[in-house]
């Protein structure tokens, strides 16, 4: 009996967690409908009437606490910003938007029962992220069944194309693919750097950075380079003393680190610096970790590190940008970033796609993104999906980081 | 032989601040018969302390670790007071301080990712990077200072519980809190003494694990090693918590450098399972009880 009692209780307390949690962004939506309501009154006279009572729902699978939460935060409030403009200038077809954002970061199956949450709780009309490969592959059957597009910023192969090699047909990459960001670096470094040596550093937890590793072994030895050494770490490590140790006595000229966040690529290059072969060995990184804050945090140690972006910080489109959100969000004590960027220019595609469409249905949605033959992203450039649904546009900027700043050496594309 | 003398040197470093971090555990552990899981958590909060006495008060380096020290000893007594005393009080199960341990954990950890902002800050004192280079050798002055600090701190600590009357306290309360409180000894006295002594442990190895790596509200998870740590060396017992540290710093080292990185994490938590199951006390535990 006293089993039974327990058992009841149990259920009662994980039933009530359930009721706290959904009340929790039930409390989000609010916030999310205040806004919109503020940003109407504000520009009440551009707005004319918006339709307030028929929002448009546009979901986002946000990677937003634990130790990289900042992936996550600044995007949500930079997605926030940009709807709040669109409010202010009339919403779509006449209708206010929102954003429901819900947080994934506890483990891969968060982002499942997110995805799950936004189509049949909160009916969203489209879903943006997730900004991990490891969340997004499993997400393509779900929103193709429910016919909601879907728009990850991620890299990996997978997330778009199934086992089988078909396009998932609801699911639109909106940051470049990791084997093209790993084919530029190899090439940019055999053809235009010299390199010849490079040891390689994964972590070994996240599906996106051991693809980037792969890629870029196979294209660089292609090339003719050498691989001296490959060494691996999981999330959130900080020491790396000794495979700094092992790397060092493999002598490569640089070390390739596609990092997924920036804290493990400051403590390499800190460590690095620290046992003095920072002169020596120099850090070949990807768009992953190429945030302003890496810069301060690591300070010089970065210096004399390439990095492979799809955007550049610097460049006239985004610098300003940067600046701005930084005024706005000064609580937030983070820079804008890439992934946040990606991610607006999918809330870009979106509106696209809803106005030419005129419609919210996931079909139209769907075929105005396949159709499209170009959008103009804030960021900087034209940018449409091919036939796996890749975003063609985005060009590679190589950037430097000297006296703890990235300067930009160009835009570089491989010739194929 | 250079090449695995600084892989040694490195597992000391790490293993020096698992130590530290292990020894909190095993204070209270010794005393309490339970592991205060929201230790992390106050390592956190005195490294946040000691940047944040930088950052504003320009304070000096010693003083900003003392500062850390202070504001992870003054964390560590309001979660006794509000939470682990009032629950004894209660005769709460073992088991449901440690649950409220981890709750605690994850309420501060996302209170500072809120409060704090959830990016990375560096350490604002170079200091601790310093290199001295020996034969090729390189170690870190942070990594001399955590070494040295740790074995004042439980120098400090033997002489504070062997030879003083506290310390006869809390030895008495370690054997049984209610015959000692029966006794005369005041017992809530005692437990403040020793939930500010581990906070001031957890602030000094929080202060050289954010100087050594970075400052961030996630950086506790660190003390889930030190956890472990004080496991395998016998969970209640000092000088075993220091080898169980260093022990495990060694060897998640060697193999991450002999081995590899891949397969540090199992093969070092192999170890420590053949350990347990040979000696389910540790390696130096007193006795069997309840380890959670």
């Amino acid at each position: 009996m006293k089993k039974l009692i327990s058992l009841v209780l149990a259920l009662v307390m994980a039933l009530s967690l359930v009721a706290c949690s959904s009340t929790n962004n039930q409390a989000n939506n609010g916030n999310a409908s205040n806004n919109g309501g503020n940003a109407s009154d504000d520009g009440g006279d551009a707005a004319g009437q918006l339709d307030t009572d028929n929002p448009i729902k546009i979901g986002y699978l946000a990677w937003a606490s634990g130790a990289d939460a900042y992936m996550g935060l600044v995007a949500i409030a930079a997605l926030e910003d940009r709807i709040e403009e669109i409010n202010a200038n009339g919403g779509l077809l006449g209708r206010e938007v929102q954003l429901i954002w819900y947080d994934i970061s506890a483990d891969f199956s968060e982002s499942v029962n997110a995805t799950n949450k936004l189509i049949n709780q909160d009916q969203v009309d489209a879903i943006i992220g997730p900004d991990g490969s490891p969340f997004a592959i499993t997400l393509g059957s779900i929103v193709e069944e429910a016919q909601v597009p879907l728009l990850p910023n991620c890299g990996n192969a997978e997330v778009t194309i199934n086992d089988d090699g078909s396009t998932k047909p609801y699911v639109f990459r909106v940051a470049p693919q990791n084997a093209l960001t790993s084919i530029t670096m190899a090439h940019y470094a055999y053809n235009e750097m010299g390199v010849r040596t490079v040891a390689t550093l994964s972590e070994s937890t996240n599906i996106s950075t051991v693809e980037a590793v792969d890629e870029f072994v196979k294209e660089f030895e292609a090339l003719g380079g050498e691989i001296v050494a490959q060494e691996s770490y999981m999330l959130n490590d900080t020491e790396f003393r000794a495979q700094i140790t092992t790397i060092a006595q493999a002598e490569p000229e640089y070390v390739y680190m596609p990092a997924a966040a920036y804290k493990e690529v400051c403590n390499f290059a800190i460590q690095l610096s620290d046992m003095g072969y920072s002169d020596s060995i120099k850090i070949l990184g990807t768009d992953g970790w190429y945030n302003p804050d890496a810069l301060a945090v690591a300070g010089d140690a970065l210096d004399g590190c390439v990095v492979v972006s799809a955007l550049d910080m610097n460049s006239e489109n985004i610098a300003p940008m940067v600046e701005e959100f930084a005024e706005k969000h000064a609580d937030l004590n983070a820079s804008l970033h890439l992934y946040a960027l990606y991610a607006v220019n999918a809330l870009q595609f979106l509106e696209y796609a809803i106005t030419t469409a005129g419609s919210t249905d996931g079909p139209a949605i769907k075929q105005a993104l396949e159709e499209t033959t170009g959008v103009e992203m804030i960021t900087g450039g034209s940018w449409y999906f091919d036939e796996h649904h890749d975003p063609v546009g985005p060009e590679f900027t190589i950037l430097s980081i000297e006296g703890g700043e990235a300067v930009s050496l160009g835009v570089y594309s491989v010739e194929q | 032989m250079t090449v695995f003398i600084q892989q040694i040197i490195t597992g000391l470093s790490i293993g020096s601040i698992y130590a530290l971090l292990a020894v909190g555990y095993a204070l209270i552990y010794s005393i309490f018969n339970f592991s205060n899981f929201a230790f992390g958590v106050i390592m956190m909060v005195g490294t946040f302390g000691a940047v944040y006495a930088i950052n504003w008060a320009g304070a000096p380096l010693p003083i900003a670790i003392l500062a850390g020290m202070l504001v992870a000893a003054a964390i560590s007594l309001v979660v006794e007071v509000s939470t682990y005393r009032p629950m004894r009080r209660k005769n709460a199960p073992r088991l449901y301080l440690m649950i409220a341990g981890i709750g605690i954990n994850m309420f501060i950890e996302n209170l500072a990712i809120q409060t704090l902002g959830s990016s990375v800050k560096p350490f604002p004192s170079d200091w601790g990077r310093e290199i001295l280079n020996v034969g090729g050798v390189s170690i870190a002055f942070a990594d001399l200072l955590s070494g040295g600090l740790s074995l004042v701190m439980l120098a400090c600590l033997w002489l504070f519980i062997y030879r003083t009357k506290t310390g006869l306290g809390i030895r008495a309360s370690s054997y049984d809190v209610n015959t000692t409180g029966l006794m005369g000894v005041n017992v809530d006295m005692v437990s403040l003494v020793v939930f500010a002594i581990s906070g001031l442990t957890a602030g000094l190895s929080g202060v050289f694990y954010g100087m050594k790596y970075t400052v961030y509200p996630s950086m506790g998870i660190v003390s889930n090693k030190a956890f472990v740590a004080a496991v395998i060396g016998g969970l209640g017992s000092l000088p075993g918590a220091v080898l169980g540290g260093i022990l495990l710093g060694l060897l998640e080292t060697m193999v991450s450098a002999y081995v590899s990185s891949l397969l540090r994490d199992m093969i070092a938590y192999l170890v420590m399972i053949v350990i347990l199951v040979f000696i389910p006390n540790g390696i130096m535990g007193k006795s069997v009880k309840e380890k959670l």
